[in-house]
């Protein structure tokens, strides 16, 4: 099996050599690990640096949002042969290290998506207070749209199977950050098994993005409509 | 004092809007039709504010009050936000999948 791992990123120029670089290149049970960037629409040099550090670079000519970034990866990663796609953010917020829970997770047969959960950690206190709050109120709205309790709706950390890959348009509609709680949404409808796996929460002072309760409340809005029109 | 504020309000959104629309116009961004059309729309509801008797020379004095017109007047909004919400939200899902093709097609030329 074939594993590709998709960053979407927007001017993560800073960081996105040193995440590259960490995503292991070997983990059991997969032939091959390669990293997919989509820069979405970045005025900085994140896709150069990108290709730097080893990465196929996709590059959107404006700006779509991460859910929009994704879909482009798991297109790309599909169109590619690969099997498996994992997606993390380009920010520095996940340890890397933490693909290979998700793939065991994936190879043990717990489901078709395998979320990646900040809230299963030891380390969730390194979250602030708000984005905390945001969050566990987007868990709320995730799970009244879906009918199914995950513990991190928000998590960009994932892992999508076959299954998940061969119905990616159907999955993700949405290409602003509500794609998060979307896909769970979608993959409840369509009969695919979630699982969750703990991963590092890592928060550093500069980080510009993330889930506090106006996102949250934008992100309801939005669901609203998608589950009105569908 | 809600008239005067009803008065302040449609007078402030008529010169926003006619100001805008005649800029976008000259800037090439506006069909001279669309210009015309919004500022004869915002100078007429800017008019009907300062002086609400017109309404009452218009239709008569019994076929109907400023309630009425009020009403018919919010459907119409309503009709006109839903068109522009699903136009706007199909516009965004084409841009999306235009995005996304010009990305993969430079990913295969490579």
């Amino acid at each position: 099996m074939k594993l590709a791992v998709v960053i979407p990123a927007y001017n993560e120029a800073k960081t996105i050599g040193d995440v590259i670089k960490r995503v292991p290149r070997q983990i059991n049970g997969f032939s091959q690990v390669q990293v997919f960037v989509v820069s979405d629409n970045s005025s900085d040099q994140t896709a150069v640096r990108a290709k730097e550090a080893g990465a196929k670079v996709l590059v959107h000519k404006l700006n779509l949002g991460a859910g929009g970034a994704t879909q482009t990866g798991l297109y790309a990663a599909k169109r590619l042969g690969f099997d498996v796609v994992a997606s993390l953010d380009g920010d520095g917020q996940h340890d890397p290290e933490d693909l290979r829970r998700l793939a065991l997770a994936f190879q043990q047969g717990k489901g078709d998506l395998i979320i990646g959960s900040r809230f299963l950690s030891l380390t969730i206190d390194q979250m602030p207070l708000i984005k905390n709050f945001g969050n566990r109120l987007m868990n709320l709205i995730t799970r009244f749209f879906s009918r199914t309790k995950v513990t991190d709706s928000q998590s960009g950390f994932r892992l999508f199977g076959p299954k998940v890959l061969a119905r990616v348009s159907q999955l993700i509609t949405t290409p602003g950050y509500e794609f998060c709680s979307e896909t769970i949404i979608n993959c409840r409808r369509l009969g695919l098994t979630i699982a969750e796996v703990p991963i590092s929460t890592i928060y550093f002072a500069d980080r510009r993005t993330g889930t506090d309760a106006l996102h949250g409340f934008n992100i309801l809005l939005r669901l609203t409509y998608k589950s009105l029109t569908r | 004092m809600i008239l005067l504020l009803t008065k302040i309000l449609a007078i402030t959104f008529a010169l926003l809007v006619v100001s805008k629309s005649i800029l976008s116009y000259r800037q090439g961004k506006e069909s001279f039709i669309l210009t015309v059309f919004w500022s004869i729309t915002w100078v007429a509801i800017a008019l009907l504010a300062l002086y609400p008797s017109l309404l009452t020379a218009l239709i008569g004095p019994n076929r109907a009050g400023v309630g009425t017109v009020l009403g018919v007047g919010l459907i119409f909004l309503y009709f006109v936000l839903y068109r522009v919400y699903v136009k706007a939200d199909r516009v965004e899902r084409e841009l999306q999948s235009l995005i996304q093709k010009l990305a993969l097609r430079d990913l295969d030329e490579k």
